[in-house]
């Protein structure tokens, strides 16, 4: 299992995780990685074992103090592996490395597990209809 | 009086064993090596040296194995002070390591009349001996060597950090556990001491109590000897005792000690007192053991437990590598550096845009 930084190349392959994990949600497909993420001093970051992509994460700058997360999709045939945590974690460090002040959570649809896995992140819903982590 | 003569081929013949009894870093490989020196067989599969004795061991590797995989049966290693369990000679796991042995004595002595046999858990296993030994139509023939406690406690703890006072219990039980299976047999007592003293006059005092002539007449002219045991005698010398943890344990064993030294010429009065020992240290151990035994346990499963939470460890640090690798990883990306002018731009126009409203 590894996480990598994705190239305009994987753009496809991205698209056809999104299409089959999101299939029940309307989601936005990705047209430019480096636009919507790398140039927002956000990443999206890829999570494959054995060159297999099983999950991702998507995040990029709202505003100068927010960094907003869009996407965290692990595959269903890999739960309880902690691959979830492992993809936060290197988009939190980006975070705190670009002192960003709060992590924000705009994810269409937030499952029960999703949401139960930003909770025991210490996001919340702070005066919002969105959750948050100030950092 | 036996008379021996090496490659003799007697398949059908009553043996001899020798078998060496002593606490580790007693000596016992040197005095092992000098008997061996004089034409006894030790078996061809011999342990290799390393640097805690760069000499040798002089142990048959098969047969340490089997006392190893037998103890770990038991859930014991040989620096586990704790008595076996009751009738553990009648156990399956020992019935098993009877027919291992009987097979390694079969293949390496069934040509010999005499052998040695030397490994400090024979002190703990023994009883299984008396058993494996007449099955292969050998008498046992014992020599006990003895070294004092303190050097035996702090070499062990300079090997491995073993507690001077599991050393001492270590000690005390090698002393004293085999002599209900060796006081009616032909048995020497010897003393580091005496061997760093005059090998020669120790190997001749073990021949002439074991009636074994060969070691008797011990060859001063032997010089291939003389230099492999003078040099090893070099790197044995004997260091300053000076009390490790004046424990009532360590005081005990240097008594006893102290006894065996001054009376290890008086066979009679020896075995007298350290079987007064013995049954002091029997009924010691028939109040101590159980509370022994709880402690014991008590520590393998905080062992276990540390040990799952330095795994536990392990993996969040490897975690924390992979992160950290991720993170390097996009900071070097071609996408990160490929973008860096777009963002600097950005950063730019949203400066400009809030010193414009700010106005």
């Amino acid at each position: 299992m590894q996480i990598r930084v994705p190239t305009r190349q994987d753009e496809k392959m991205i698209n056809l995780f999104l299409d089959k994990n999101l299939s029940h949600q309307e989601y936005k497909a990705i047209n430019n990685v480096e636009n919507e993420y790398f140039a927002k001093n956000g990443a999206l970051l890829l999570l494959e074992d054995d060159k297999t992509l099983i999950g991702l994460i998507g995040a990029f700058e709202q505003s100068p103090n927010v960094l907003t997360i869009n996407h965290l999709i692990i595959n269903e045939n890999f739960p309880n592996l902690n691959y979830d945590q492992d993809l936060f974690q290197v988009i939190l460090n980006h975070a705190k490395r670009l002192h960003f002040d709060l992590l924000e959570i705009n994810i269409p649809y937030i499952s029960d597990n999703l949401n139960n896995f930003f909770k025991s992140n210490h996001f919340n819903y702070a005066n919002t209809h969105k959750l948050q982590l100030k950092i | 009086m036996l008379n021996y003569t090496p490659g003799n081929k007697n398949l059908n013949q009553s043996k001899t064993a020798i078998i060496v009894l002593a606490m580790h870093r007693s000596g016992s490989s040197l005095l092992t090596r000098m008997i061996n020196l004089m034409g006894i067989p030790l078996g061809r599969s011999l342990i290799e040296p390393n640097k805690d004795n760069p000499k040798g061991f002089f142990e048959h590797k098969d047969i340490i194995r089997y006392h190893e995989d037998l103890l770990n049966n038991f859930g014991m290693t040989w620096s586990y002070p704790l008595n076996l369990p009751a009738n553990w000679t009648k156990s399956s796991e020992a019935q098993f390591c009877k027919n291992l042995i009987l097979e390694v004595l079969q293949k390496e002595f069934n040509n010999e009349t005499i052998f040695a046999i030397k490994d400090p858990r024979m002190c703990k296993l023994l009883p299984m001996w008396q058993d494996i030994l007449p099955e292969f139509n050998t008498t046992a023939k014992y020599i006990t060597i003895i070294r004092h406690p303190l050097e035996v406690a702090q070499s062990l703890y300079v090997r491995e950090k073993l507690n001077y006072e599991i050393s001492y219990l270590l000690w005390l039980k090698s002393v004293l556990e085999p002599l209900p299976y060796i006081k009616d047999s032909s048995c020497a007592y010897i003393t580091f001491a005496e061997i760093i003293q005059n090998y020669q006059m120790a190997i001749a005092k073990i021949g002439s109590n074991l009636d074994l002539h060969h070691l008797s007449s011990f060859s001063h002219n032997n010089y291939a000897v003389k230099l492999e045991i003078d040099e090893s005698l070099y790197h044995n010398k004997s260091s300053n005792i000076v009390k490790l943890s004046g424990s009532s344990l360590e005081n005990q064993v240097i008594n006893i000690y102290d006894f065996v030294q001054n009376n290890i010429n008086d066979y009679d009065t020896l075995i007298a007192n350290l079987t007064n020992a013995y049954n002091w240290l029997n009924n010691m151990t028939q109040f101590v053991n159980p509370v022994l035994l709880y402690l014991y346990n008590e520590i393998n499963t905080r062992d276990e437990t540390i040990l799952s939470h330095q795994e536990e460890l392990l993996k969040s640090y490897r975690q924390i590598d992979k992160r950290d690798k991720a993170l390097n990883d996009l900071y070097n990306s071609a996408s990160w550096k490929l973008t860096e002018p777009i963002r600097k731009l950005n950063k730019k126009l949203i400066k400009k845009f809030q010193d414009h409203f700010n106005e």
